[in-house]
């Protein structure tokens, strides 16, 4: 009996998978010119977007919203992988979580590595050097550190479609020209902040080129490493805890699906306000506050300058 | 209709991935019949985090981060051998102390360690779409391995295992024997754990063996029916996790779960169904 049993619940299974995959494939896939790409982070997706305009549709591998350290890939994720053409990372060692999919997953595609020719910003002093650490690569916090990224797309996709290159060339040159808009706005909304409180204590050193540009103090960090999964010592928060007192330093900013349980400890005992919802790592949805690259900085200059002037 | 069957096997990908998935699903499943028997279902768990504090050390020595997860995990399971074979404490408490301490000294080294883009734990967490040939063939070279010893050894380790008395009689080495099936059990977690994650490596060593335990009570019938479990939830969880778009690992271990309640509540002699026609039940035989 259980055999037979057994049996139909496999038929049962095997006739969802039917179902499912007729379902997959009457979802109409977009209307896809030529060149198929897959930047893996949305804010990649919007830059190269731009660059491609009309001519190519630009998809992006990470859901918005994703934590890139709790992105589990499914199938369909290396299917776009595979079947793209050109594939666009930030590169810098940001997408080292994906490094065997990516190798993994066949297909031929050029890639575009947005990062290319940008340098790591000086380590901490007390950091030890380490000749294979691939240093930061949060640049696109300094907008004109992302001109080197639109550059790199630009350049990477009229490789691609050597038929396109007026195309992407025009489109790169008019999204360089907001870029550098985009720079001078936050110098500008910046400046209304008093020099003495430009000060940013947040959850991970995801701000370093935002601070080296516009003068800000990086006085702390709750998790003084890179990965979202590390967990500081007691010794670092009490640590910070003296340094946001000695520093006056007034507030505490959290990325988006930070744990403000920690924050909250140390806002109470340092009387600092504490700032959530910064968006980082991905673009907000279409709807919010920060569904493009540009919007994405304008709102986390403003949520900084908000709190800080 | 075949197509449906085919489709996803034109990725790359998809390959290996049904092979890794395939290969640690009859591996981890047979080896983990002793798992199951013996009632060391967290062992597998444990493991797995055990090999943290020898990739830490790997890393910050420069080393093979494999050889480092081995090193630790053979280490642990002969601590928990240790522990169990004094006699003083059972099995599971051995494996819980073991399982939180080594966690808590990996994350201590780690910890120390301060570099960017630095996440160690991220070998927690393999993926299966992500398999290379390199990973096949090291599956395929340690499965050989550990089922060619388990085979050869499978008279004394059952022995052993099940009646500590005729092993005595019989002056098995009784702590060798035992070390031994801890080390290969640990060999099988490191290496599945580097092509399909954690996840799915604690649940293909317990549940398709503890499935394949309702339907029989003989040990080499039960091995066989775990590991063909083992194999069937692989490919049947990773062609829905292709069609209903969800992640791999996630939907194999949940068709294992699924192989599980149907045998609970099916199986001959022993399932929920067949109490209920037998009433009043027949004596439950035991092993």
């Amino acid at each position: 009996m259980f055999r037979a049993r057994g049996l139909v619940w496999v038929g049962c299974l095997l006739v969802v998978s039917a179902l499912a995959s007729a379902c997959a494939a009457n979802t109409p896939t977009p209307l896809q010119k030529g060149l198929r790409v897959v930047a893996i982070e949305s804010f990649l997706a919007d830059m190269a977007q731009n660059v491609a305009g009309d001519r190519l549709h630009v998809d992006t591998l990470m859901p918005i919203g994703a934590d890139p350290h709790g992105f589990e890939p499914t199938p369909q994720d290396v299917k776009k992988i595979a079947e793209s053409d050109v594939l666009i990372l930030n590169g810098a060692g940001f997408e080292e979580f994906l490094q065997k999919l990516v190798q993994n997953a066949g297909g031929e595609h050029q890639l575009i590595q947005a990062s290319k020719g940008l340098t790591s910003r000086a380590l901490k002093p007390n950091e030890p050097h380490d000749a294979d650490n691939p240093g930061d690569p949060h640049f696109w916090f300094d907008p004109t550190k992302a001109v080197t990224y639109v550059e790199n797309i630009r350049d990477g996709l009229t490789h691609a479609d050597p038929a396109g290159a007026a195309t992407y060339a025009q489109n790169a040159a008019a999204y360089i020209a907001k870029l550098n808009a985009l720079d001078e706005k936050i110098k500008q909304q910046v400046s209304v902040i008093p020099p003495a409180r430009r000060k940013l204590v947040t959850d991970h050193d995801t701000f370093g080129y935002f601070a080296d540009r516009y003068g800000f103090e990086i006085v702390g960090m709750i998790a003084p490493s890179f990965s979202t999964a590390d967990s500081s010592t007691a010794q670092q928060l009490a640590q910070l805890i003296d340094t946001i007192k000695a520093t006056n330093a007034p507030a505490i900013f959290l990325e988006q699906n930070a744990n403000p349980a920690l924050a909250a400890q140390l806002a109470r005992d340092t009387g600092a306000q504490v700032v959530t919802g910064l968006y980082t790592h991905s673009l907000s949805e279409p709807n919010g506050p920060a569904p493009t690259y540009i919007q994405m900085l304008e709102y986390d200059t403003q949520k900084i300058v908000d709190a800080l002037k | 209709m075949i197509q449906i069957f085919t489709e996803p096997l034109a990725y790359g990908f998809m390959q290996r991935g049904m092979l890794a998935a395939v290969m640690v699903g009859i591996l981890c499943a047979v080896v983990g019949c002793y798992v199951v028997l013996r009632g060391m279902a967290y062992l597998g768990d444990a493991i797995s985090h055990a090999i943290l504090p020898g990739v830490a050390i790997a890393y910050v020595l420069k080393g093979d981060i494999l050889v480092g997860a081995l090193v630790a995990a053979i280490l642990v399971a002969l601590a928990i051998g240790f522990f169990t074979q004094r006699g003083n404490i059972k099995e599971d408490t051995a494996i819980g102390i073991l399982f939180a301490a080594t966690l808590s000294l990996g994350i201590a080294i780690i910890s120390t360690i301060k570099t960017y883009a630095l996440d160690l734990t991220h070998i927690l967490f393999g993926n299966v779409l992500g398999a290379s040939d390199t990973d096949l063939v090291l599956i395929a070279i340690l499965s050989v391995i550990v089922l060619v010893t388990l085979l050869a050894l499978y008279k004394e380790l059952l022995v052993v295992s099940f009646d500590p008395v005729l092993a005595a009689t019989l002056r098995l080495p009784t702590n060798l024997l035992i070390n031994i099936l801890l080390i290969l059990i640990a060999l099988a977690v490191v290496i599945s754990l580097q092509t399909v994650g954690v996840g799915l490596v604690a649940a293909m060593l317990v549940t398709p063996a503890a499935t394949a335990n309702l339907l029989t009570r003989r040990l080499p019938t039960m091995m066989l029916i775990a590991g063909m479990l083992g194999a069937l939830a692989s490919i049947i969880g990773l062609y829905l996790s292709y069609y209903l778009n969800i992640a791999s690992g996630a939907v194999i271990v949940l068709t294992t779960t699924v192989f599980f309640f149907i045998a609970y509540v099916f199986a001959p002699a022993r399932g929920i169904f067949w109490n209920l026609r037998h009433r009043p039940p027949h004596a439950a035989p035991t092993r």
